[in-house]
Parts: C-alpha cells; structure tokens; sequence
C-alpha cells in the first residue's frame, strides 16, 4: 500500500511534466499540444484518485525523501515530498478543477495564437502549486512558491500588448515580493535559529513570534489580504481562465495552505493567532464590501475570493487548520464555476464584463446561469450545498468560540454581503430585459464550453457532502449550541438576501448624497489602490531625493568628501606656496622659531 | 669647468661622504660634512649664472648655519660627556641640537624652505647631487645616533614634512620643485623610521636616491624643467615617457613597484610599534604626493598636447647624452619588490 | 479619460454639446435600466433645451459652468467604458500579436508575390505619399507658428484667438 501511495502520487505530479516535455522536444508542433495539457491533467488527476482512497481507506501518510542535493556542515538539503492529509486530499483537487480549467480554456482561448504557450503556463503554474503543496522541507516549498509567483505574474501580463495588463502582473509580483520577504525571513530565522529546513524537524521545536509573524506576511502577500490585497482584483485584467486558476486551487490559496502546514508552530501563540484572526476578518469585511458594488462580473468574483481568503484567515485565526482546509477545498470548486461562468458569458457578450450591460442570460444560456447560481449559493452557504459543510462549521465554531467577538461580529456581516453580492451579480447577469447589444451569436453548444461547467458544478454541490463524509477529522463534531445560533448563518444570509433586493432598486436612480460617500467608497474599492499606490512611492521618492541630494551630494560630496579635500589641499598648499618667497630671511626665521620651541619643548 | 678642477670637486664630494661615513670621531664626521658641502657648491655654480649663484649662496648659508650648530652640540656632547665618540650622544640638549641640526642638513619640515628654491635654481645634475648623495651623509650620523634621538621631535618634523612635501608640490609646475617637494616627504619617511627601525630608514633612503636618479636621468637626457615642457618628451624620446611614468608611479610607491617595498615596511613596523595614527597620517600625505607625481605622468605620457608642426621631428637625430645608466636604474626602481627579503638582508647588517 | 479633451481649444458650442454627452453616459452608468433611463435622459435633454436660445455670452457662460459643477457632483465613479475604448476591459488587448504595417516592406518578392493586387496598389500610395509630402509639411509649416508658442492665430480677419475665451472662462479647479 505504501509503495501505491508514494509511487502514484509521484506519477501524478510526473504525469503533468510529460507534455512539457514534448514541447521541449517538438518545440513547433503545437496545433495538438492543448489537447496534450489537457489530457496529461485528467490522467493526472486520475493517477492521483488511487493514493486519496487509499487515504481515506487507511489514513496512511508518507514522506518520501530520494535525492539529496547538497549539505552544507550539519545543513541538509534533499529533495522530499510530504504526502500527508493535506497534499494527499488538496492534490486530486487541484488536478480536477484544472483539467476542467483547460478543457473551458480549449474553448475559450481558441482564437489566441499562442493558446499553447498559454496551456504550458496553465500548467506550469499548476506544477508549483504542486510542488507548494508536497514540498517536504522550506527550499521545496519556497521553489514552488516563487515559482507560483512568476507564472502568475506570466499569466496575468498575457495580453503584453495591453498595459492595463502589464502593469496589474506587475502589481502581483511586486506585492507578491512583499509576501516572500516574510518568507524568506522565516527561513532565514530557521536556518539561523534552528539549522533545518525539513518540515517534520521543524515541527519538533519552536518557533518565536518574528518567525511566526514572517509566515503571516507571507500569507498576507500570497492570499491578498488587507494591507497586500490590491494585486487580486488587478489581476482579473489575466484572461479569465487564468483567474479561474489563480483563484481556486494555486497561487491565493498558497498562503493559506503556508499557514495550515505550520500551524503546529502557531496553535500556541496567541499573539499570531489574533493577528490572523483580526487580519482575516478585516480582509473579508473589506473585500465583502468592495464586491458589493463592482459592476465588473470579475471584479465582484474576484473580491469574493478575497472575502473567502479572509474566512480562510479566521477559521486559521481560531485554530482550526482544518475546517480552513475544507473550506479551502469546497472554494475552490465553486470559485472555480463561477469564473468559467462568468468566462462564458465574458465570451458570449463579445468581451462584455459590465453587469450594467447583461441581464436576461436566463433563458439564452441556460446551463452557464444554472451553474452561476448554484455556484453561487454554494458560495453563500446554502444548506447542503459545498458550501455549506466549510462555511457553517466554521461560524458555529467561531459563535461557540470566546475569542475576538469583534473578529466574529465582522465575520456575520460579511456572510451577509456575501449573499448581497451574490444576489446582486445573479440579479444584474442573468434576470430582467437583456441590456446587450442584440447583434450578438450567443450559444453554449460547445462541449469544452458545457462539460467543465458542469463538472465543476457537479464538485461544488457534492464535494462538501463527500469530504464531510469520507476523511477523518472534518466530521462535524456534535455541538450542542441555542437554535438561534446555529440557525445564525442562515439568518444573516436571509437578511443578506432581503437588503440586495433593495439595493438593486437603487440602481435605477442617481445615487441620494448620504448614500454616495457610502457607495464611493465600495466602488472605488476603499480609495485604497488611490491613496496608497500615489504616497507610498511619492513618499519613498521624495526620501531618496532628499537622502541622494542632502546626505550624499551636499553632505558627503561637498561638505566631508572630495569637494572638502579640494578646498582643504587647495588652502594648504597655496599656504605653503606663499611661505616660500626666495629670501634667505625666512630661513633664518624658520631656525630661529623652530630650534629654541622644539628645544623647549622636548626637553 | 676646467677638468681638473671638476675632478677636485667630485673627489671631494665623495671623499667628504666617505670620511663622514667612516670616522668615529665627531670631529671627523663635522669634517667630513663641511668638505662635503664646500666641494658642492661649485657644482652648484657650474654654468655659471646669476640663479645658480643665488642658489649656491642659500645652501653655503644654510648649511653653515647647520655646521656651526652641529659644532656647538658636539662640543655641548662632549663638554657634557667629556668624550668625542660619535655613537655616544648621550647628553639630552646635545641630542635635541643635533637632530635639528641634521633636520636642517635634510630639508625637513619647519627648515625645508631652503631646499625648493635652491633646487629651483640649480642645473638638474647638480639637484640630483643636492637631493640625493648630500642626504647620505647626515642620514649616516642620524643612523649611528638613533638610540639617542629624541622621538617626539621626530615624530614632528616626520609628520609635517610628508604634509609640507605633498601640500608643497601640488601647485608647483616646475619639475625640479615638485622633486625638491617629494625630497621632503621622503626624508619625512626616512627619519619616522629612524628611532624605531634604523636599518629601515636606510633602506627608504637607498631606494629613494635610485628612483630619483632614474627620474633627474631622464630629465636631463630630455632638458625638460617644467611639466608643460614634458608634453613634448614623447618627441625627443618615446621610451623615456613610459620610464617617466613607471618610475613616478614606483616613487608615489604604488604596490608592484620598488617603490612600495620600503613605505610597506615602513608602515608596517609602525604599526606594530602601535603607532597607527602616525602611520595612517603618513600614508593619507603621500596620496598627495601621488596626485602630483600623477599630474606629470598624465602630462607626460597618458595625453598628448597639441603642439606646433615644427616641433615633431626630435625623435628622428641621434641622441648625444649617454642613456646608459638609465636602463638599469629603472629595472631597480620598478622590479626590486620581489627581492623585498634580499633587501631587507642587506641592509639589516 | 474622454472629458479631458484640451478645453481650451473648444468653442462654447463644442463644450455644451461635450458636457451634454457625458451627462448621458454617467445617467447610463447610474440607471441601468433602459426604460427608466429613456425618462431621466428626456428629462435632462429638456434640461439643455431650455436655454438652447440663449444669446447672451456671459449667461451662457455662467449656466455651463453651473452645468458642469452639477455633473461634477453627480458622476458615476465607474462610469461604464466600451470595452474597446481606452479604459474599458479589452482594450489594447490584442496590441501583442499586432505586426507594424511597415513590416509589409520587407516581405520577401516571393511572399509579395502572393498578393500582387495589394503590393500593386502599395507602390502607387508609397508613391503618392512621396509627392504629397512636402505639400503637408508645409501646410503644417504654415498654420504653426515658429517663432513663438504664443496662441494660434485666428483663421479669419476680425475673429479672435481660440485661446482667449479659455483664460477668461477658466473654470475652478474643484467646484466647492
């Protein structure tokens, strides 16, 4: 059994290299090479069904260490993979939602010239996140990170020729660099404080609050929260697919699965937990709040993957690494529907994503709406749904909890924009007269168009249910609690529900004075982007100016430096000059002084 | 100059050295350094002229004015001691005297003002004489009385001639100035060794003397007295701008080059008689030393100044000086670093 | 931005008619629906017509700046852009697989020769554009002035400069 697991697992990730490696070799045939990516996914993720049965048959966990790449002293690096509950569940997973990623992609993409540079990206991408997820000790995980970061920021800049584009991958990579720098610096602590980067050393000792704090920076680059969140709806400027990607099973979740593997480190420090419980719930307040009023399909989406991240960060914050993880996993099916919904209807509409010029989708594209609607009151946490197994748990646990009631307060608000935001984008895509351009040829007849919609809807109504049912300790525990608290959940969501309706009637009037600073505010996503990405660089330029000219230029050059020794030698030596006159008088008057001081002096 | 009488005055001027060098009696030493002076002033004077007079009455004065002191402190010495050998120098004040004395004799600091403007005003042999074979013999009376010297005071007069020299030279277009300025940090160099490390003074000495004969060699092969006129050496003679170069490089003491060898020990054996500040001061004054041997070099070789058209065919007449010596003296003032031990051997006696 | 056109050169017509269209285009972005839209539109079109005949300068001067300080207050944040246009979500999309069109000239005779109507005709507007252009460089010559970077001249005896009116009616920076 064990050989199974290490053997298929292995072959999974090696699976997904093998199209790469056509590429490499047949680097011009690429008319095929989409279907290639493709189909190296879905066996991938078919190799990898085996070790999560066998899994979820015997509990079985394994590390698998088989190259040593170099030690430096008593410093050991090797190539080793951690395949415990977490890679071992994430991993089919991530396989599953991509294979439907590049199927829709197929449809998609299909007029891209370079769609198969674009699949090798795709999967690239998904190749980190794998080697993220698996990685046995800190190198591993921080190539996968790093290499998380660059395909995102290749996918996000694909339109090169857009600079809205360029400059949103920028924005990803450079917020991203903030996050590594707290990565780093946890490594380097490690390295310098404990001398091992293998994972299941490091959870033998302890780790102090900076090296904890690294990670949480980390995770707040990774997974876009508040404070490092702007690059996430930037990055909706990548072709839809790519979001898809990006913001169900790689690169956001990355963050948060950083923290999950450490949370051994972190269940004791109350100063980190707090920070993340605090961080999170500011970040899905705030991204709840944004996605409220986006007009931009992906935008609303893409703030409520920023929403969720921060639910993420609450449920780490409670120190519940594991309902963090399921609620990971039921994420990122239903993000995923809605991103290939909202691509079918981007397409469809001819590049439209402005919800103010969509509605009536119902009736024209049927399977896409359904899909959006169920993906989406799984989102909302619609009982038995996806959703509804991660999303519950967690606010039962967290109203149970005696921590931050703040922290918990924030969160009820948020599950109630969630169902506003979500209401709100069904209300304006797919009910009422149709407000497109009715010139359009709109079909959803494609099968690479329908089949990944519908298997991921599929995912994002079942897999809470099978998850909940099949793994060992995601069991809901049986708590006892009043029935107005366990019924909470639904009743802020009802509420939710209750307020969109009113406030989609406000779209048909001009916006009333004490409700547009309100409304300012949510579209122009908290004037953050505004105000930040303006001070922060004029406040660092300015400093570098005044440090370049005051402290270099005048101080350094001119008052201590050369500029200085200039005038101190020109004196100096004019001075010397002008003593010597040709006459024999100051000779003499030389010896005269000098002889008698120095003799006075010295003796 | 007939023959004869040139004969008479170089004899007298190594015979001079040489008694000083040799006695072992005060007596004979002052001898020694009063013949020694009397044979240089006709060379001083030797194409005779009113600047080269001048120069020769401020060195007879100078110089008598150093005799008549080291007189007095030798017979200070011996009153106080009541014996006349040289190596005993034992009474304080005779002691301080002599130093200065010698100070003046070497063109140090507080007294160096005679030693540009006789330079200046004498033909380039007769400066390579002055700045090189007349240092020998006050530095071997110096050398024999070094236990006996006062540090402080030498410290002082060390310390400000490498300043005076450097700070002296930068504004100084007139090659036999910039070297009478160089002359003066050097000895500055030679004498902060003194009470520490007698041989190493020696060595700065030695080392000195043949870098600096390389350079009044070439200058004299060229006739050149002033960096402008130096623009126009690659004409006369290319090989001898790269030998200028070297060699200046090698007197700014630049680390291949022989010159490096003695300011190396010199700073070494400074600091590790824990004398960091002196020996930091000494090797920041000889950057200036450096910026102006580099001011020549760039004249000379490293850009060529637009000239007239007449002036370009130098290079094709024969040579009448003689160049002999020059070849071997630039080997020795550029190649000797690797021999550092061989000299350091020689001169550890 | 479309409303940042250089006020300065517009007559008053040409900022009326500007600002009206804006007023549309943020009406659009705030009413989603058309029907309710149709109505408010009809509305602030009466809103302009009122004072179409209006004669006197400074009146009109002063409504338009009335004008735009109530469309300052009442824009849309995000006001809907086409897709296609500058802002909007696809634009410069495909700018990466564009080839520049003076790549056509180094095509290879025998690639040429696969279109020999279009290269035909190419010659003949390489040619026209040879000839032509002096012509329009002179013509740039003529209606810029060197000297000075004073305000263009005006095209007619009598008119005044366009500038004027922008200096004398130039409009707060923010309305209070």
């Amino acid at each position: 059994m064990n050989n199974m697991l290490n053997t298929m697992t292995l072959m999974s990730i090696t699976t997904l290299t093998t199209p790469l490696i056509i590429n490499l070799i047949f680097p011009h045939k690429t008319t095929k090479l989409p279907m290639y990516y493709k189909m190296a996914v879905k066996y991938a993720f078919l190799i990898s069904l085996p070790p999560l049965l066998s899994f979820i048959h015997t509990g079985q966990e394994s590390i698998i260490t088989n190259w040593k790449w170099f030690s430096i002293n008593s410093f050991n690096l090797t190539m080793s993979f951690k395949l415990d509950y977490f890679s071992i569940i994430f991993i089919p997973i991530a396989l599953y939602v991509t294979w439907s990623i590049l199927e829709f992609s197929q449809w998609y993409m299909n007029s891209d010239p370079n769609i198969h540079q674009f699949f090798k990206y795709l999967v690239m991408f998904l190749l980190t996140m794998m080697i993220l997820i698996t990685a046995n000790n800190l190198f591993q995980l921080f190539i996968g990170w790093e290499g998380v970061g660059i395909m995102s920021f290749m996918l996000i800049g694909w339109w090169h020729g857009r600079s809205d584009a360029n400059t949103a991958a920028l924005q990803a990579i450079l917020y991203n660099r903030i996050g590594d720098m707290g990565l780093m610096l946890t490594m380097v602590w490690l390295m310098i404080n404990i001398g091992l980067w293998d994972l299941q050393h490091i959870f033998m000792t302890k780790m102090n609050t900076l090296a904890l704090l690294g990670l949480v920076i980390a995770a707040t680059g990774k997974s876009a929260q508040f404070g490092l969140h702007p690059w996430l709806p930037s990055a909706m400027e990548g072709p839809t697919p790519v979001s898809a990607l990006l913001h169900s099973s790689t690169m956001v979740v990355a963050g948060v699965f950083l923290l999950i593997r450490f949370y051994p480190m972190m269940k004791d420090n109350n100063t980190i937990l707090t920070i993340i419980l605090c961080m999170g719930a500011i970040t899905s307040l705030f991204a709840a709040i944004c996605a409220t009023t986006q007009n931009d399909i992906k935008k609303i989406v893409a703030f409520s993957t920023s929403s969720q991240l921060g639910l993420m960060m609450v449920t780490m914050g409670l120190n519940q690494p594991h309902r963090t993880f399921l609620h990971m996993c039921t994420h990122a099916f239903f993000k995923a529907t809605l991103f290939l919904c909202s691509g079918s209807i981007i397409h469809n509409l001819n590049n439209e994503q402005d919800i103010r010029k969509m509605g009536g989708l119902l009736n024209i594209l049927p399977i896409t709406s359904s899909a959006l609607m169920t993906s989406s009151l799984a989102l909302i946490g619609t009982p038995f749904l996806t959703g509804f197994y991660s999303k519950d748990p967690i606010i039962e646990t967290m109203n149970m909890s005696y921590i931050n009631s703040w922290a918990l307060t924030t969160t009820l608000i948020t599950t109630t924009l969630t169902a506003m935001y979500s209401l709100r984008m069904i209300y304006f895509t797919l009910l009422n007269q149709p407000r497109f351009i009715p010139l359009l040829t709109i079909n959803e007849n494609h099968p690479n168009l329908k089949n990944p919609i519908l298997r991921l809807t599929l995912g994002s109504i079942f897999t809470g249910y099978l998850l909940t049912m099949n793994i060992p300790t995601t069991y809901m525990n049986p708590t006892t609690m009043p029935p107005m608290l366990k019924m909470s959940t639904l009743l802020v969501t009802i509420t939710g529900l209750l307020i969109a309706m009113e406030l989609n009637s406000l779209t048909n009037k001009l916006a009333a004075p004490p409700l547009k600073h309100a409304y300012n505010f949510s579209i122009m996503q908290g004037y953050f982007t505004h105000l930040l990405h303006r001070l922060l660089p004029l406040a660092s330029l300015q400093m570098s100016q005044y440090i370049a000219t005051m402290l270099m230029d005048l101080n350094w050059y001119e008052k201590i430096g050369p500029k200085n020794q200039m005038n101190i030698h020109t004196t100096m030596s004019s001075y010397i000059s002008s003593t010597q006159k040709g006459l024999i008088k100051t000779y003499f008057l030389s010896f005269i002084i000098s002889i008698p001081m120095m003799m006075i002096l010295a003796t | 100059m007939s023959p004869y009488m040139l004969l008479l005055t170089c004899t007298s001027l190594l015979l001079g050295t040489t008694l000083t060098l040799a006695s072992n009696h005060w007596l004979t030493a002052w001898m020694g350094l009063e013949i020694n002076t009397l044979a240089m002033i006709p060379l001083m004077t030797y194409p005779n002229h009113s600047r080269s007079t001048e120069s020769a009455i401020k060195y007879f004065l100078t110089q008598a004015t150093a005799s008549m002191m080291m007189m007095f402190a030798i017979i200070q010495n011996a009153w106080a001691t009541n014996q006349w050998t040289l190596t005993q120098m034992s009474n304080n004040t005779a002691s301080i005297l002599m130093t200065l004395t010698l100070a003046i004799k070497l063109g140090l600091a507080p007294f160096h003002f005679w030693v540009p403007e006789v330079t200046q005003g004498i033909p380039l042999l007769s400066g390579m004489i002055l700045l090189t074979w007349q240092k020998v013999a006050p530095v071997s009376i110096m050398y024999q009385i070094s236990p006996s010297l006062n540090m402080k005071i030498l410290t002082t007069l060390a310390i400000l001639s490498t300043l005076t020299g450097g700070w002296g030279g930068l504004n100084q277009t007139h090659l036999r100035k910039i070297l009478a300025y160089s002359s003066i940090s050097h000895m500055g160099w030679t004498i902060i060794i003194m009470p520490i490390n007698p041989n190493l003074a020696l060595l700065n000495l030695f080392i000195y003397i043949i870098i600096t004969t390389t350079i009044f060699l070439t200058l004299n092969l060229a006739q050149v007295t002033k960096i402008k006129s130096l623009a126009n050496l690659w004409n006369k003679s290319t090989p001898m701008t790269m030998i200028i170069m070297i060699t200046l490089m090698s007197l700014g003491s630049l680390p291949p080059l022989t010159g490096f060898m003695p300011k190396w020990l010199i700073l070494q054996e400074l600091v590790n008689n824990n004398n960091i500040a002196t020996a930091t001061l000494m090797a920041m004054s000889t950057l200036l030393n450096l910026f102006f041997y580099m001011r020549i070099i760039y004249t000379s070789t490293l850009t060529m100044f637009p000239t007239t058209n007449n002036s370009k065919l130098q290079w094709m007449y024969a040579q009448t000086k003689k160049t002999t010596m020059i070849p071997p003296l630039t080997v020795i003032s550029s190649m000797l670093l690797p021999l550092t031990p061989l000299c350091l051997t020689l001169f550890q006696m | 931005m479309a409303f940042c056109a250089p006020g300065a050169y517009l007559t008053h017509q040409q900022k009326v008619l500007r600002l009206y269209k804006r007023a549309l285009r943020h009406l659009e972005s705030w009413i989603v629906y058309r029907d309710e839209y149709r109505f408010q539109a009809c509305l602030l079109r009466a809103r302009f017509e009122e004072h179409k005949n209006e004669k006197d300068m400074v009146k009109a001067t002063k409504l338009l700046m009335q004008g735009e300080e109530e469309f300052w207050a009442c824009q849309h944040p995000q006001p809907y852009i086409f897709p296609d246009s500058p802002g909007g979500t696809s634009y410069e999309r495909y700018e990466c697989y564009k080839v520049p069109e003076w790549c056509l000239d180094y095509w290879h005779p025998s690639e040429k020769a696969m279109y020999p109507d279009y290269f035909a005709k190419r010659e003949k507007w390489k040619k026209l554009r040879l000839e032509s252009w002096d012509r329009e460089v002179q013509q740039l010559k003529e209606e810029t002035p060197l000297e000075t970077e004073a305000l263009p001249p005006a095209r007619k005896e009598g008119h005044l400069p366009p500038l004027w009116w922008h200096v004398v009616t130039r409009p707060r920076e923010q309305p209070s």
